[in-house]
């Protein structure tokens, strides 16, 4: 009698509580950036409901590159806080769910997706840096048709070949690589071309690159040679690269080891012209590091900063000011601010029936769209790339004699089609 | 033409890997201990000396040799606070311990240093030295001096010196040396105060190569492992010539095909141990872990 009294007691309990749960959770939000407890959808679109609109991102937080994760986060934080605070798209606040910390691995970028997608719900995932977490989701993205707003890496997997749901901005190594030889051997005339590049996506994707178009811009490739990341005796390439009479150096690496490659080619003597990826256009750390054997070099650039008095500069610079207690910007924080910019032009194209399609053809139709910091991004039918046009940058020594990296062009660069 | 310039660089870069080397070997010879924070201890004394450099405006060599100083008491420091607590542990406690250690001054490195790359002055600076159509910097000819002194240096001491016997006798018995009188908890110390600044020289001399942070030194750590392997983990000439033959071995399989060139150059020294499993110079140890 007593246990029968203690599972018909339990079982009420139980049925008690399942009714107390599928009561639909009261709706709160005011629509600020904190997270509420979502209302239960009233149409089938994940993370959006009349008044928000969920997203969430992956970037490190902690670790070696957590300067520039933090730096992202906050650049795009500060973008996102600004539309909020004037009304959010269409009526809906944008709320940042998480950054998920990755410590910039594979395994937890890939955790990251899953867990904003699956369990968060969210609609589109911003911001989106690094290259283990990236390679790792992208996959999952695809079969999972998130959109993707800008993910931070250089490897040619965002754009090529193109994904309906995964939008990037900042040129990959590839397209890059290809500009730079355009480049060199048309605008410089330089066309004996040797590439030295790192044993890793980023160099071999540079190397395909310059192959894929070195012989239609009328150049050859007279020697390649690949070195380890962290490498630093470059002896070899660099000897290999002078005998062979090349004129320009692709360096398509990280910044030590270019700096290593520049010292070499000072030290043994190789005058040929170099030029790097824009990931090595650092105009503060690579005269500290690599001194004098660096003036000459040709950067590759996709944010055109010539005039650091343009109004939209400043723009950015207020906004970002605004939310980080009158904090100055960095490269970082500019790309985290764009990644926000691209995300709230979409949802603002996509109009008030929000939708991941909606949202996806939005800003598959942007031409040339300019925003604050964003600039020229376009996309199309089966392009994905974003960004295509360069802003080359050059260093020099100025009349003081300090080595200082300039524009070259003003007017963007692109490859010839 | 270029293999004999291959060669001088491949030496240059060798004595870089030869002293990360002499520091593994000297403190695995006389503490039984194989350092796997050896690198890191280098990294610290480094920016150690790069801010006596740049915060306090020393000068190069008053700061060198300070960090020399700091680095010796940190050397001796782990030994008398990680180590000596250990010494009745067995050696696979004493390896993670000092794996544990490699995490921790990288983290606090990291912490106190930041994670930006810095240039760190070279020793000597001047234009390259062509002779004969080879070309040397300074700093190569420097490091390669330094290797072969710091060779020449410890050889001498533990052949003739009284330190040099009592760290031969610690190694080879440390309780019959204790029972003959030898003072061991001070000589293991000054082992590993030695095999401080020999860490901290080491990573002075790379800094200027590599630029200074915290993971300067990780892929340096790998090459002298391999360096001292190659040459016998017991022999301090075998380090060094090890560390020689890794930097031109590399230099001239790189030649041949750039993307085997890391492989390549393992492969060729798993093949020497296979064939003399000492190393090249160094003596089979019966009674090790």
């Amino acid at each position: 009698m007593k246990r029968f009294l203690a599972i018909a007691l339990s079982m009420a309990l139980v049925l008690m509580v399942l009714a107390g749960c599928s009561e639909p959770a009261k709706e709160t939000d005011k629509g600020s950036t904190t997270p509420t407890t979502p209302a239960a959808p009233k149409v089938e679109v994940p993370g959006v409901t009349d008044t928000t609109v969920r997203i969430g991102g992956f970037a490190a937080q902690s670790g070696p590159v957590a300067p520039i994760g933090i730096s992202v986060r906050k650049g795009f934080e500060a973008y996102i806080k600004s539309v909020n605070d004037a009304g959010g798209v269409h009526g809906r606040k944008i709320e940042i769910v998480k950054v998920v910390d990755d410590e910039f691995t594979a395994a937890k970028g890939l955790a990251a997706s899953k867990e904003l997608v699956e369990s968060d719900k969210v609609f589109a995932l911003a911001p989106v840096l690094g290259t283990p977490g990236v390679q790792a989701s992208v996959d999952y993205w695809v079969e999972k048709n998130i959109p993707v707003v800008y993910p931070m890496t250089g490897i040619e997997q965002t754009a090529h070949p193109a994904k309906k749901n995964v939008f990037a901005v900042q040129p990959n190594n590839f397209d890059e690589a290809r500009i730079l030889t355009q480049y060199a051997v048309k605008d410089l005339g330089k066309k004996k071309v040797a590439v030295l590049w790192q044993n890793s996506d980023m160099g071999k994707q540079g190397l395909k690159g310059v192959q894929e178009i070195i012989k239609s811009v009328g150049g050859e490739i007279v020697h390649d040679a690949s070195h380890e990341a962290k490498a630093v005796d470059f002896a070899t390439p660099v000897l290999n690269a002078k005998s062979k009479g090349a004129e320009a150096v692709i360096i398509y690496t990280t910044l030590a080891e270019s700096v290593g490659i520049m010292k070499e080619m000072q030290k043994q003597g190789l005058t040929a012209v170099p030029l790097t990826s824009y990931v090595n256009a650092d105009p503060v750390n690579l005269p500290k590091l690599a001194g004098d054997a660096s003036v000459g070099l040709i950067t590759g650039g996709w944010v055109p900063v010539a005039d650091p008095n343009s109004p939209d500069i400043k723009k950015f610079g207020e906004i970002y000011a605004k939310y980080n207690n009158n904090e100055a910007p960095n490269a970082y924080s500019t790309a985290g601010f764009i990644a926000a910019e691209l995300l709230v032009k979409g949802l603002q194209d996509a109009g008030k029936e929000l939708t991941q399609e909606k949202f996806v053809n939005a800003l598959e139709a942007l031409k040339n769209w300019n925003g604050i910091m964003a600039k020229d991004i376009s996309y199309g039918p089966g392009d994905r790339r974003g960004s295509t046009a360069f802003y080359l940058n050059k260093v020099q020594k100025n009349d003081k004699g300090e080595i200082v990296m300039l524009p070259i062009n003003t007017q963007p660069y692109r490859l010839a089609k | 033409m270029i293999l004999a310039q291959q060669i001088i660089s491949g030496l240059a870069t060798g004595s870089l890997y030869a002293l990360a080397a002499l520091g593994l070997v000297l403190i695995f010879k006389t503490s039984d201990v194989v350092n796997f924070a050896q690198g890191e201890m280098a990294m610290f004394g480094t920016f150690f000396a790069f801010t006596l450099l740049t915060t306090a405006g020393l000068p190069y060599w008053g700061a060198f040799i300070l960090a020399l100083v700091f680095a010796a008491l940190f050397g001796a420091a782990i030994e008398r606070v990680v180590l000596r607590p250990l010494s009745k542990a067995p050696l696979i406690s004493v390896l993670i311990a000092t794996l544990g250690l490699f995490q921790i001054i990288n983290g606090v490195a990291g912490w106190i240093w930041g994670y930006e790359l810095q240039p760190f002055p070279a020793a000597v600076s001047g234009a390259p030295i062509a002779f004969a159509g080879i070309i040397f910097t300074l700093q190569n000819l420097l490091n390669m001096g330094v290797a072969l002194l710091v060779m020449l240096g410890f050889f001498l001491l533990f052949k003739y010196s009284i330190l040099g016997i009592a760290m031969r006798a610690v190694a080879e018995n440390r309780v019959a040396a204790k029972l003959m009188g030898v003072p061991t908890d001070r000589v293991l110390a000054i082992t590993w105060g030695l095999g401080g600044v020999l860490a901290a020289t080491a990573g002075i001399l790379t800094a200027p190569v590599t630029n200074l942070d915290i993971n300067m030194m990780a892929s340096l750590q790998i090459k002298a492992f391999t360096a001292a392997v190659l040459g016998g983990f017991t022999s301090l000439p075998g380090a060094v010539i090890g560390g020689l033959t890794l930097g031109v071995l590399e230099n001239l399989v790189g030649q041949v095909n750039s993307q085997l060139q890391t492989p390549f150059a393992f492969g060729l020294i798993v093949l020497v141990l296979v064939v003399r499993p000492g190393g090249l110079l160094g003596t089979i140890q019966r009674k090790k872990v």
